[in-house]
């Protein structure tokens, strides 16, 4: 069980961090949204009810996509961009997709190497970018479901109102959906660029996300 | 000696498949429950 615990202890602090985090947005999403519910003569709901909610689901995804996103982005855009001096970018002359011996697949592959990474033809070549696909599928998947609890809390909002109620495909071209897509992914592309610039002249002891300490700032792709 | 080391790559192995499983089981159980939430117009 310590081994368990020390061998994924990165994986499993982020699940405490976001188990805890999750709570505190439906406790507090509840409460503002319950205060709203009141301040319209309507019902208020329970905790439960609550984290079933559009209101709440809109909330989750938005984030959730924007995160897919950020990363989708970086990770394809680091195949091709480089960043001099940066540990988030790889060598200069390292640009683009690299060679089958570089990235060890087909006839390069090792004995303990994946096994779709050793057979070549379309497995090799799906699991080559299988992990773009992951996050894209991911990313869609949570910006979808923005788009439907959205346009739900939308509605719901509306008949508050007395506002005239939209389809799917009318929320789709409503500010309300783009504002809260764009205040998402600015903030993403802001701290991924911010990443990539910093580790060239700044460091952090002992972060793999970081160059040592004592690397010079136009070395590139090192960890510390 | 041996026996142990195979033992603790096992364990090793199986700890990473938990916490990718773990992980994906999160995600699309989160937007399977959303996606759920919003078409049942919750």
């Amino acid at each position: 069980m310590r081994r368990f615990v020390r061998d994924n202890s990165l994986s499993i602090a982020c699940f405490v961090a976001f188990a805890i985090s999750v709570v505190g947005q439906a406790l507090a999403g509840q409460r503002t949204f319950n205060e709203d519910q009141l301040a319209h003569g309507s019902e208020t709901v329970s905790f439960w009810r609550y984290v079933v909610s559009s209101d709440f689901g809109a909330a989750v995804m938005e984030n959730w996509q924007s995160e897919f996103l950020q990363f989708t982005f970086f990770i394809l855009a680091t195949v091709w961009l480089v960043q001099r001096g940066s540990n988030e970018s790889k060598q200069v002359e390292k640009m683009g997709r690299e060679s089958d011996q570089e990235q060890r697949i087909g006839q390069y592959a090792e004995s303990r190497s994946p096994r779709w990474a050793k057979t070549g033809g379309w497995r090799t070549a799906l699991y080559s970018n299988s992990l773009v696909i992951a996050m894209t599928a991911v990313f869609f998947g949570a910006w979808g479901t923005q788009s439907i609890t959205g346009w739900n809390d939308f509605n719901s909002m509306q008949r508050d109102h007395d506002g005239p109620t939209v389809t799917w495909t009318g929320y789709l071209v409503r500010p309300d959906f783009w504002e809260s897509t764009f205040q998402n992914w600015q903030s993403e592309f802001l701290a991924v660029g911010a990443m990539a610039v910093f580790t060239i002249y700044l460091r952090q002891r002992g972060s793999p996300e970081s160059k040592p300490v004592g690397a010079p700032h136009e070395e590139t792709a090192t960890s510390g | 000696v041996a026996d142990a080391a195979l033992s603790e790559t096992r364990s090793s192995l199986a700890s990473m498949r938990a916490s990718f499983a773990i992980y994906w089981i999160l995600i699309a159980g989160g937007i399977a429950l959303y996606l759920t939430v919003g078409l049942t117009h919750n």
